[in-house]
């Protein structure tokens, strides 16, 4: 498959995740920016990844957590000396999108473990299989987490959005029992 | 850092996201509402794409420009090291420039103790040397530097061996110092 494709495929799923793990529109494109930069480089090298998929994802985990690390650390900083903070107001670009907002709260309430495994396999795209060797856990432990973070989030969702939620809850009700 | 893109153009359609059919599971609703409430704008996607497929990894560039820095700390260490190591006056052996002879891998040197008394120091020599008059010894013992003034008196130091070698160690039949006998010398 042609870099480009490839790139261009992952792309949108990478910002996605990056966007749900990190909440900051700036930091998702920045890492996912990183982390295809990564792979192109690689593949240029002639040492191309033997799953691009987990191998982009695998980055972008990592120097998310790098980063948001790091600003919860220079936050503080920030603040006292004045400065812009690092990362976007999430305020500010969830402004009109109410819908996203809610969302990426919901997610942020979400144990990490849960919330990851839900990113990787909702919002990214992957395979069970896939997602399981980027997390380093066996497959059904990944289900079990999926399984758990959506019900967590169907529970936020419909709290903070019954308009919304009634529907699905009552359906994700009947399917649960 | 970047600008967030925020153009209200380039956003997802607003509003719910499309209404399900209803045989689609509600955990496959609960994904496309989560797929739908995150999807990046076609710009953003492009903009992402271009860059990557035409920049440098950023990581790799910063752990290039900071590699001179992690360098020059390493020999800085290195240095002061070697300096704590070697003592503050490092410089060729008096011994060995004067007489190259003596074996100063088995002496055995007199020491002054702060002008007090004359300690000892025995067992193999690492590193000696001089300069400007001071003396630096290093053995397995410890290191130290002395002054050649407060060295032991010289006896008579003739043969430019230098002040703090006994005469008696200086045995004119046998220049090159070696001891028939295997008893080490004292400098």
């Amino acid at each position: 498959m042609d870099l480009n494709a490839i790139v261009s495929e992952l792309a949108p799923r990478l910002l996605r995740y990056c966007l749900g793990r990190s909440g900051s529109p700036e930091l998702a494109e920045d890492v996912a920016q990183d982390a295809l930069s990564v792979l192109v480089q690689r593949c240029r090298a002639g040492n191309p990844p033997d799953h691009a998929e987990a191998f982009v994802f695998t980055v972008a985990r990592r120097r998310l957590a790098r980063r948001l690390w790091q600003s919860r650390w220079l936050e503080p900083l920030d603040v006292l000396l004045g400065r812009q903070s690092g990362g976007a107001d999430p305020e500010r670009f969830t402004a009109g999108r109410a819908q996203l907002g809610l969302t990426l709260k919901g997610l942020s309430r979400l144990k990490p473990k849960l919330r990851e495994a839900l990113l990787l396999v909702a919002v990214g795209d992957m395979s069970t299989a896939d997602a399981a060797r980027v997390l380093g856990i066996s497959s059904s432990a990944l289900k079990m987490r999926v399984s758990r973070a959506r019900q967590q989030l169907q529970v936020h969702l419909a709290e903070h959005d019954p308009s919304v939620a009634t529907e699905e809850m009552e359906s994700y009700d009947h399917a649960a029992t | 850092m970047r600008q967030p893109d925020l153009d209200p153009r380039s956003k997802p359609a607003e509003g719910r996201p499309p209404q399900p059919a209803p045989n689609i599971s509600p955990d496959q609703q609960l994904d496309d509402r989560l797929r739908a409430d995150l999807e990046p704008s076609e710009e953003l996607v492009r903009r992402v794409t271009l860059r990557a497929l035409s920049s440098r990894d950023p990581e790799t560039a910063r752990s290039v420009s900071w590699a001179p820095a992690w360098v020059w700390s390493f020999l800085l260490v290195l240095g002061f090291a070697g300096w704590w190591w070697l003592g503050p006056y490092p410089g060729p052996s008096p011994v060995g420039s004067t007489d190259p002879s003596i074996d100063s891998r088995s002496a055995e040197i007199l020491l002054p103790d702060r002008g007090r008394s004359a300690g000892s120091s025995t067992g193999p020599i690492l590193h000696l040397s001089n300069r400007d008059g001071f003396v630096t010894v290093s053995s397995a013992q410890g290191s130290r530097w002395v002054m050649l003034s407060n060295a032991v008196p010289s006896h008579g130091a003739d043969g430019g061996v230098g002040p703090n070698v006994k005469p008696n160690q200086l045995d004119p039949s046998n220049p090159s110092g070696d001891d028939p006998k295997g008893r080490r010398r004292e400098i």
